[in-house]
C-alpha cells in the first residue's frame, strides 16, 4: 500500500477477530458434511483471517504467523491431496475418484468410506484455496514489501 | 415465497450496483461492489441455495474486495473525465433494448421449483434416470453424509471439483510467475538504477 497508518484500534480489533475467523474456517471445513459450507468456503475464511493480519499489522509481523514462501507449496499440497485420493482408488482397483475403493482405513467400507474420503478431499480443497489466496496477495504486494526491507 | 424480502434485497442490490458505477472514487465503488456481493449472497439464501450464498459472502464480499483495493492502489489512476457524451441517446437506446430482450427471454423460463419442467421429470426425456432426483433420493444412502451439496461436489462430481482446484492453482501459479521477480532480475534492476544515479 501507499502508506500505512498505524492505528491501534484497527490492530487490536483485527488481532482479536482473526483467531475466531480462523477457528470458524476450520469448523466450516470439518463440518461440511452436516451444514452448509465445505472446503472452498472454509479455505477462503482461513485465508481472509491471515490477510486481515497482513493488511493491518504489515508483512513483517504477519510472517511470524504465515510465511510468504508457504502459500504456493500449501496450494500444491492441497491439490496433490485431492489427486492422491483419486489415485488411491486406482491403486485398490477402482476408477479414479471412486471413493468406494479408498481402502486406507481397515474395517470401514461402503458409505462410511465415501464419507471419510469426502472429508479428506475437503481438507485438501481448503488447504489449496487458503494457500493460493494468500500467495496471490503476497505476489501482488511483493514489490512494496521488498522496498520496505531495503 | 418471501417476496417482500427478495424485493427489498433486490432494491438495495440495484442501488449498490448503480452507486458503484456512478461514483467518481474507485475506492467507493470497490466498497459498494462488496456490498452488492453481500446482498446477492443474502438473496441466494432466500432462494434456498445456502452453500452458494455462503461462497458468495466469503469470496465476493471478503477476499475479492481486498484484491480490488490492492489493484487500485498498485495501478496509476487517471483522473476521471467526463467523456463519451457523444452518442448518449444511441447508447441508452441500445441498453434499454438489451434489457428488454433479457426481460422478454426471462418470461420463457419456468418458475423456480416447478415440478412439471423437463428438468425435473423422472425419468428424463431420454428415458434415463434424472440426475437431480437420483442425487436427492440416494445421496444419504450412498455416502452417509446429510449435506447433499457436499456429496455432489466431492463424490458424484469429484472430477469437476478437481478441475476447479486445478484452475485455482493455475491462477495462483500465473500470479507467482508473472509478479514475483527473480533474484537476477532484481540485481539487474539495482545495477541499472545505480548507473542511472551516477
Amino acid at each position: 500500500m501507499k502508506e500505512r497508518d498505524e492505528s491501534p484500534i484497527v490492530l487490536i480489533v483485527s488481532r482479536i477477530l482473526s483467531p475466531f475467523i480462523m477457528l470458524f474456517g476450520a469448523y466450516v471445513i470439518a463440518h461440511g458434511h452436516y451444514s452448509p459450507g465445505g472446503g472452498f468456503q472454509g479455505g477462503a475464511m482461513l485465508a481472509s483471517s491471515v490477510l486481515l493480519i497482513r493488511l493491518t499489522a504489515g508483512s513483517r509481523i504477519s510472517e511470524l504467523q504465515f510465511k510468504r514462501a508457504w502459500g504456493t507449496p500449501l496450494g500444491i499440497a492441497g491439490v496433490s491431496l485431492f489427486f492422491g485420493v483419486g489415485l488411491v482408488a486406482v491403486l485398490f482397483g477402482g476408477q479414479f475418484l471412486n471413493h468406494e475403493f479408498f481402502h486406507l482405513i481397515p474395517g470401514v467400507t461402503g458409505p462410511m468410506l465415501r464419507s471419510l474420503s469426502i472429508l479428506v478431499i475437503e481438507v485438501g480443497v481448503g488447504l489449496a484455496v487458503m494457500g493460493i489466496l494468500v500467495s496471490i496477495y503476497d505476489d501482488l504486494l511483493e514489490e512494496d514489501e521488498r522496498r520496505e526491507d531495503l | 415465497m418471501h417476496w417482500e424480502l427478495e424485493i427489498t434485497l433486490l432494491i438495495f442490490g440495484v442501488t449498490a450496483a448503480w452507486l458503484s458505477i456512478a461514483t467518481r472514487s474507485l475506492l467507493t465503488s470497490a466498497v459498494t461492489l462488496t456490498v452488492f456481493s453481500f446482498l446477492m449472497a443474502l438473496s441466494f439464501v432466500t432462494m434456498g441455495a445456502i452453500d452458494v450464498g455462503f461462497t458468495e459472502a466469503v469470496v465476493g464480499a471478503g477476499v475479492t474486495g481486498i484484491f480490488i483495493i490492492i489493484a487500485i492502489f498498485k495501478t496509476a489512476r487517471p483522473s476521471p473525465e467526463t467523456s463519451g457524451s457523444r452518442f448518449r441517446v444511441a447508447k441508452l437506446a441500445v441498453l434499454f433494448l438489451f434489457g428488454a430482450l433479457l426481460i422478454y427471454g426471462s418470461t420463457g423460463l419456468p418458475n423456480r421449483g416447478n415440478a412439471n419442467t423437463p428438468l425435473n421429470h423422472d425419468p428424463s426425456a431420454a428415458g434415463t434416470v434424472n440426475a437431480a432426483s437420483y442425487y436427492i433420493q440416494n445421496a444419504y444412502e450412498d455416502a452417509a453424509t446429510p449435506n447433499m451439496v457436499t456429496v455432489i461436489l466431492a463424490d458424484y462430481r469429484g472430477y469437476d471439483t478437481l478441475g476447479e482446484e486445478i484452475v485455482i492453482l493455475a491462477a495462483g501459479l500465473i500470479c507467482f510467475l508473472v509478479l514475483r521477480t527473480t533474484r537476477e532480475r532484481r540485481e539487474r534492476e539495482r545495477r541499472k538504477s545505480d548507473r542511472f544515479n551516477r
